[in-house]
């Protein structure tokens, strides 16, 4: 089975060298967990190793985007072209008529053109929610369950950032182990959950745990997540 | 020394620049070859003069620099020929021959007759060849400037580069021979100076962009405009010259097509080379460059400018008949046909084309003949059925050709079998059938006559009917006039099946795929407008406005091809539903 590495330190080791090639990742959290700058992250290491990735933004714009992870030394144009990020926040502030369009098919139309003349091998949609408030889904849990069918479809791995909420002391726990709001655990192949855990009387820290990997060995615990320099997966120290 | 081998050395760089520049910019082969072959020389004059009088090279290359020389006297004079008359040169190479034939000559006689660089320009056979070669050059160039309104401002700049090479080679010579410093004559500082103002005339003459043929013999084949000929087709709208270019390409005969709205493309086996007018000062000149061009490479070939009238408004009248006088003793010499109609030329223009006495074929608008022909069968009613046809054709007013009578018969003979299936009258549907028969072979009997047939003037619309009326009468009698009329809607209902929105939307699908109709929707509600009640003048600005609108779309992507595609796909929609208007694109 062909993965594809995070390249984050110590995370393909927990994964067993990396994600399987054309899997659909939940990478859910609450805010300030560092879903998008993980995933974005994931993106620019293969794009620098030669493997094309698309990210696709649904809430915060190109520049601003670009401007936050540059802050952390992810610089897009240092990837020669092999990363492509699709504004579709900006999009949805300049067309005309932007709340009464089909935006899941111009999502489609557009991930589908892209495939076809960027041929990206990694994909990432930021966020699930996001793009649930647009589509307007009647019946969630089908259309969902079609959408994630139809990620499968376009041969890419895939990560779907889902937001989770947050607790009044700002630590996120999973309510009674699930990841998402309609299920979507269920639908696809790995969910990774982030969280902000307690540290001590004063202390907080990121943590990282595979949930789920379909045809990989796992470990399943929780690991810190720190990033100094890039991205690690360390052993939580008590 | 130092300083005016500098000059020299400086001179040589600006030639071998320019040498490079038009190489790789002109596109007419006979020019860029007479170019370089004198840039080469002035090149090796050069640096041979500054390497024996510096005395890096011995003096025996004196020799070199005396034959550089000489010859690029007469290759000066050839090249300012083959810029005035550049068309019409390679045809006429004896004359070339002519003026290289002394150089090998006079460059042996050279020692003999003690004709050194110091006494270059003195009374002796070299010095009157050598100012002859210049003379011809100048007085071509000042004949060019008083009789030809295409040539009147190149001359100025050709000009301009013989009285640089003058001044800077012959004059300077003679001054220091007065002045006793001989040893210093043997260069010209002039170079740079006039091998920059024949590029500028060259870059003005230079052949539009187009996928130009590989050099070939002459064809020979059997075509409907016979050759080394200009013809002018006197019609409203350029069809019939767009049929027979068609028509001659289809044949095997190469096809150049030059007008505004062709664009330069691959050229493919049985289909015209177009080659588009860009609208510059230059506009004539290089179309004459570019017909010269097409026409040196495939001699025998037919060159067509279905819309002189562009030219004429885009450089002037006086320049583009001097083009057309030009272009045609180009053709006429390379067995080629030159095709030109008289769409949209002012009578003042029409009259001065007129006369000058080429074949003159008066050719009627195939629209009008055939509605003509259709009256013959349905009277009155050929108006509406041709509307209905036009419609289901998405074909706007006046674009009907000749190419579309396959199409219209075949509409027809749909709209009498729907017809069949609904009628009682069986012996009055068969009726409806023989006639769409009879109108359809008369129909297909005009699409074949050729032009020069046509041009004979007896056209269906000039044709008297009374008979034809009598039995008009007879017919609409027969069926009471009602499966005529039923024949009529039938065929309105046939084009008017697809509603307008049901084709925008297909438009939009086709681009967008399924967020298509919903962004043509967005669009409606912005003009007001409900899917019932769109209509055609509605789609022009639909149209620019769809395209203003999802421009953003490809705003968003920061891959350029994915831009590109999106970019095209919008402005497709934008001609296509300006199209559907009836916009003439």
């Amino acid at each position: 089975m062909r993965r594809v590495p995070t390249h984050v330190e110590g995370l393909d080791d927990v994964l067993g060298g990396g994600i399987p090639a054309g899997s659909v990742v939940l990478v859910a959290g609450a805010p300030g967990t560092m879903k998008t700058s993980l995933t974005f992250s994931i993106l620019h290491a293969n794009a620098l190793h030669g493997e094309k990735g698309l990210y696709v933004s649904l809430e915060q714009g190109r520049e601003s985007l670009l401007d936050h992870l540059e802050g952390l030394g992810l610089r897009l144009d240092d990837t020669g072209g092999a990363m492509s990020v699709l504004d579709l926040a900006t999009l949805r502030k300049k067309l005309p008529g932007a709340s009464a369009q089909p935006w899941m098919d111009l999502f489609r139309l557009y991930t589908q053109g892209m495939k076809a003349s960027f041929d990206y091998r990694i994909l990432v949609i930021d966020s699930l929610d996001a793009l649930e408030i647009l589509a307007k889904f009647k019946d969630v849990r089908r259309e969902l369950f079609e959408f994630i069918q139809w990620l499968r479809g376009l041969g890419t791995t895939t990560f779907l950032l889902g937001e989770l909420p947050t607790d009044a002391h700002g630590v996120s726990e999973p309510w009674m182990s699930t990841f998402a709001k309609h299920k979507e655990e269920y639908l696809v192949d790995g969910i990774v959950h982030l969280r902000m855990a307690t540290q001590g009387q004063f202390g907080m820290q990121r943590q990282l745990r595979v949930v789920k990997m379909r045809g990989t060995r796992h470990d399943t615990g929780y690991h810190a997540l720190v990033f100094e320099d890039g991205f690690k997966v360390t052993r939580i120290l008590a | 020394m130092i300083l005016y081998s500098s000059l020299i050395l400086l001179g040589i760089v600006a030639d071998a620049w320019l040498l490079t520049l038009v190489a790789l910019r002109i596109r007419r082969f006979w020019t860029k070859a007479t170019f370089a072959a004198l840039a080469l020389s002035f090149i090796i004059m050069g640096g041979s003069y500054v390497g024996t009088a510096e005395g890096f090279l011995p003096a025996s290359w004196e020799g070199v620099t005396l034959g550089a020389l000489v010859l690029a006297h007469p290759l000066t004079a050839i090249l300012v020929l083959s810029l005035i008359h550049g068309e019409v040169l390679p045809r006429r190479r004896p004359l070339i021959f002519l003026l290289l034939v002394p150089v090998p000559f006079l460059a042996a006689l050279a020692p003999v007759g003690g004709w050194s660089l110091n006494v270059v320009y003195a009374a002796n056979p070299l010095g009157g060849f050598l100012v002859l070669s210049m003379a011809i050059a100048l007085a071509e160039t000042i004949y060019a400037r008083i009789t030809s309104p295409l040539m009147a401002a190149e001359s100025f700049w050709l000009s301009a580069g013989l009285v640089a090479l003058l001044v800077a080679g012959p004059i300077y010579g003679y001054e220091l021979q007065a002045l006793s410093f001989p040893d210093s004559a043997g260069s010209n500082v002039a170079t740079p100076i006039a091998l920059g103002a024949f590029a500028l005339v060259a870059f003005h003459g230079n052949p539009f962009p187009a996928a130009y043929p590989v050099a070939r013999r002459r064809w020979r084949g059997e075509g409907a405009l016979g050759d080394g000929l200009t013809f002018v087709f006197d019609e409203t709208r350029p069809k019939y010259a767009g049929v027979i270019a068609r028509s001659e390409a289809g044949r095997g005969r190469p096809v150049l097509i030059l007008s505004r709205t062709s664009s330069a493309g691959t050229r493919t086996g049985g289909r015209p080379l177009e080659a588009a007018l860009e609208p510059t000062r230059y506009a004539a000149l290089r179309t004459l460059g570019t017909a010269s061009e097409f026409v040196t490479r495939a001699p025998g070939s037919l060159v067509a400018i279905p819309e002189l009238a562009d030219l004429s408004a885009i450089a002037g009248w006086a320049r583009t008949r001097d083009m057309l006088l030009r272009m045609r003793v180009l053709c006429r010499l390379a067995g080629s046909s030159l095709l030109l109609t008289t769409s949209r030329l002012t009578e003042a223009e029409r009259e001065d084309l007129r006369g000058l006495k080429m074949p003159w074929w008066p050719l009627p608008d195939p629209a009008d003949e055939i509605e003509a022909i259709l009256a013959r069968s349905f009277g009155t009613g050929a108006g509406r059925l041709l509307e209905s046809f036009e419609r289901a054709q998405h074909l706007a007013r006046g674009q009907l050709t000749t190419a579309h009578v396959e199409a219209l018969t075949a509409f027809l003979e749909q709209a009498v079998g729907e017809l069949a299936v609904g009628a009682g009258d069986a012996k009055a549907v068969q009726g409806l059938r023989d006639q769409v028969s009879l109108a359809s072979q008369a129909l297909r009997a005009y699409a074949a006559r050729n032009p020069a047939d046509l041009s004979r003037g007896d056209w269906p619309s000039k044709e008297s009917g009374p008979a034809d009326r009598e039995f008009l009468v007879r017919a609409a009698d027969y069926w009471k006039g009602k499966e005529m009329e039923e024949l009529f809607t039938t065929a309105q209902a046939l084009s008017s099946r697809e509603s307008l929105y049901d084709r925008a939307k297909a438009v939009f699908t086709e681009h967008l795929g399924d967020a298509g109709e919903s962004l043509l929707r967005t669009e409606l509600t912005k003009l007001g407008r409900t899917p019932a009640d769109l209509g055609p003048a509605d789609l022009s600005r639909l149209a620019d406005r769809a395209a203003v609108d999802l421009a953003v779309m490809a705003d968003v992507v920061d891959v350029p091809q994915e831009r590109d595609r999106i970019a095209a796909a919008v402005e497709s929609i934008r001609r296509r539903l300006a199209t559907l208007g009836g916009d003439d694109l």
